[in-house]
């Protein structure tokens, strides 16, 4: 576990010592909150509650976190660092977690600089604490899924381009697909699965306060399915 | 030796892959939820829980639910996921099925569920559809329908309080007698209508000078302008018969068709019965510093009209710390904006108790003659409402709930008169048990609600009606998902600016800067660092 925490340590300075992490804290706040404050015009719909601002997150997650993930594996690759990386004393997934747990440590580190948002709110009327609680968590796994997803994709690729369009429109469609089912005419069994497939359909629990095992489950196992596949790659990539 | 490593990791990766599909699969199958919301909202209550204890024979509630709504609206999935745990919770004594609309459309419809509009894209093209989302509870022969939910936010309080009426077979009445003049049901109570019958009462239009019967649950009386002694004495006659009330009284009448004129309300009928009750409703108004801001149409000097937003002292928004926090109706309070009140006395003398439910902020006062009611013409000239606040400030009770025996006003034989009406007998000395809420507002229950957001206003009626008929444990299941969500902490509107702009500057500006700041600061550090260290590195960078 020591190994893997010195993997998220070198990741996570490596993001605070470009500007991508910075830009990526700075540009999710500053559209959080302008986004919330001014389009959704918070203060003239007069009500205390924050969806409007939870509900923003996941489009933002979909374009803004492909931008840390893309370049995990596809930097080391155009960088040359990939072999290096592979002849030391790391297993495949404890790279993988590492780089995992420092993408999540950059979230995690944007959500908690959100919070000025509800304490400020919270002067104008009362939030109810346990809904905005699960709601931060419903981001968390949220951000969870989504990085272990880009993470996959920029290992599968050799530019950070590709991996960061690529991220993009996987996410994107996994938020959006939801809607597929309003919009066509498709058969039960589809609207089900495209429901169960769609991140945003698992978000809207927490959203309300509740959470839902099914929900959480969603999350763990795309979580897990998804850097499970991308530590599996690297070690078929390896037979290659 | 590499092809048996091979087969090893396909083996593995196909059984994490099975593995991982099943657990998707239990998880959809076997499940459970965590109500994180502060006040349980989505936790059946311990009513739900020990209801099944009151059913004697098995209910059967069935959820008909149109297929393409299902897909559509998340609504029906809480709503199937919240009749699965409180079937689970009946222990046998409720039976949940969920039936396809489209295919027993027939039946659905014959228990009273109406196809509703709804706009869907079907075949990629865009249409109305017709939608069927209604619930139906039978027990015995006997049956309840909910006609149309998407939500679950007041299904429990709906089914607990159906199946209550359905087992002790009484189907609770509210009666609305209208005191006004000008004023009907339709034109001006809808909201109130209609929030009456979604908490299961039968909402039925009393008459003036008509007896009430004694079915009637509680008696809404709205407005007393117009009642006479002559039809008070109809209310007292229910009141002694073991009837409860809701009194929705004004001292003084504001004619809105007349540039809200003000005047003393003369009829003494139902005033004078609630001076004899112990609640005594002044010819005066109550004005407040916390107060609604609303939009008046005013004409100008090149003969149009311009909107005004004024904010009008004698429209009150209660604050949650004025209210009573101990009393049901009130211990879960959602808001409560009160139009044009009047002050209110309780004469603690009686033997009725009476706790105060909801009051104004220390700093209220009170227009006692000569009414000013009609918008300034500078919004900010407010100087005409307060000439005489300093003599009267201070803080008014705006709502009493009573309990207790009343004596009645016409017991003594004093008995009003109508020309060609039936005379009236007197009231039996005998003072009746009962309970009663009185408000000094009578318009705070008009469709008014609606043009200044304050739905609430019914949400208390029908929480107030709820503890009349003794139906206390169900208004807190009801009112807990009506939540306060205004954002009226901070009551000065100058200080409320102020702070909106400090949170434009905290969140849009501060926090972004600070993080510029601290990527500046340890940049420039990892720069020196580096310098320092270039000579140890043989001058490389």
């Amino acid at each position: 576990m020591n190994r893997t925490f010195t993997i998220a340590r070198k990741e996570l300075q490596g993001y605070f010592n470009s500007p991508v992490g910075w830009l990526f804290v700075i540009v999710f706040l500053v559209s959080c909150s302008v986004l919330f404050f001014f389009l959704q015009s918070f203060f003239a719909i007069d009500r205390a509650d924050l969806r409007g601002f939870f509900g923003i997150m996941p489009l933002l997650f979909s374009i803004l976190l492909p931008a840390l993930t893309m370049r995990l594996w596809a930097e080391e690759k155009k960088q040359g660092t990939y072999e290096f990386l592979m002849t030391m004393p790391y297993t495949e997934t404890q790279l993988v977690l590492g780089k995992y747990l420092a993408t999540m440590g950059v979230v995690g580190f944007s959500l908690l600089l959100t919070l000025p948002v509800p304490l400020m709110v919270s002067l104008f009327g009362s939030l109810d604490a346990g809904t905005l609680v699960a709601e931060y968590f419903g981001m968390l796994l949220l951000a969870s899924a989504s990085s272990a997803i880009g993470q996959l994709i920029s290992s599968k690729t050799n530019n950070q381009i590709n991996a960061f369009i690529l991220s993009v429109i996987v996410l994107a469609a996994l938020n959006l697909m939801g809607q597929l089912g309003v919009l066509f005419d498709l058969p039960e069994f589809f609207t089900t699965l495209i429901n169960w497939l769609s991140l945003n359909h698992h978000v809207v629990g927490f959203s309300r306060g509740m959470l839902d095992t099914r929900d959480l489950m969603y999350f763990v196992i795309l979580s897990a399915a998804a850097l499970y596949a991308t530590a599996k790659s690297i070690v078929f990539g390896r037979w290659r | 030796m590499k092809l048996d490593y091979k087969k090893r990791e396909y083996v593995i990766t196909a059984l994490v892959v099975s593995a991982l599909v099943l657990l998707a699969a239990a998880s959809s199958l076997f499940y459970t939820r965590l109500d994180l919301t502060s006040s349980r909202e989505f936790t059946l209550s311990a009513v739900a829980r020990s209801l099944h204890e009151e059913i004697p024979e098995t209910v059967r509630i069935t959820y008909y639910i149109s297929p393409n709504l299902a897909e559509r609206h998340p609504g029906a999935q809480s709503i199937e996921d919240f009749l699965r745990e409180f079937e689970a919770l009946g222990k046998g004594s409720i039976r949940v099925r969920i039936a396809n609309a489209e295919k027993e459309a027939e039946q659905a419809e014959s228990f009273g569920i109406a196809p509703q509009q709804m706009q869907i894209v079907e075949k990629n093209e865009q249409r109305v559809a017709l939608v069927y989302t209604g619930l139906v509870i039978e027990y015995l022969d006997d049956f309840f329908t909910i006609p149309a939910l998407l939500s679950t936010s007041t299904l429990e309080y709906e089914l607990i309080k159906a199946i209550r009426g359905l087992i002790y077979d009484s189907k609770q009445v509210a009666g609305l007698l209208i005191g006004d003049t000008g004023m009907t049901a339709e034109n001006n109570f809808n909201i109130l209508l209609r929030s009456l019958a979604q908490a299961g009462y039968e909402p039925r239009l009393i008459e003036r000078s008509q007896k009430i019967e004694s079915d009637v649950d509680v008696l809404f009386v709205l407005g007393n302008s117009a009642l006479d002694r002559y039809d008070a004495w109809f209310v007292d006659d229910y009141m002694h018969r073991g009837g409860r009330a809701f009194f929705a009284v004004r001292g003084v009448s504001i004619d809105l068709e007349q540039g809200l004129q003000a005047k003393a309300v003369e009829n003494d009928g139902i005033l004078g019965l609630l001076s004899a009750y112990g609640v005594k409703i002044s010819r005066q108004l109550v004005l407040d510093e916390t107060n609604l801001t609303v939009p008046f149409q005013t004409s100008n000097y090149r003969g149009g009209y311009t909107i005004q937003y004024v904010r009008y002292p004698h429209w009150v928004s209660v604050q949650k710390r004025f209210v009573n926090a101990e009393h049901p109706i009130t211990n879960n309070f959602s808001g409560l904006n009160l139009f044009w009140p009047s002050p209110l006395d309780v004469d603690k003398n009686t033997s009725v108790n009476f706790t105060t439910l909801a009051s104004t902020t220390p700093v209220a006062w009170r227009q006692t003659s000569g009414f000013v009611t009609a918008p300034p013409a500078n919004p900010q000239d407010v100087a005409s409402y307060q000439l005489e606040k300093p003599d009267t400030g201070g803080t008014y009770p705006l709502a009493v709930a009573a309990s207790g025996p009343i004596t009645s006003p016409y017991a003594a034989g004093d008995l009003p008169v109508r020309e060609g009406a039936e005379p009236l007998t007197a009231i039996p000395d005998v003072a009746a048990d009962t309970r009663f809420v009185v408000v000094s507002s009578a318009d705070f229950l008009t469709d008014l609600m609606q043009f200044s957001q304050s739905e609430f206003n019914a949400g208390f009626a029908v929480s107030a009606a709820d503890w009349l008929a003794s139906a206390e444990d169900l208004i807190a299941i009801r009112t807990r998902s009506e939540r306060d969500l205004r954002l009226n902490k901070i009551a000065d509107q100058n200080v409320k600016d102020a702070t909106i702009i400090l949170t434009y500057i905290v969140c849009i500006g501060l926090v972004p800067l600070f993080l510029v700041a601290w990527a500046l600061v340890r940049a420039h550090a990892r720069n020196r660092k580096e310098q320092q260290s270039r000579p140890l590195r043989g001058g490389e960078a």
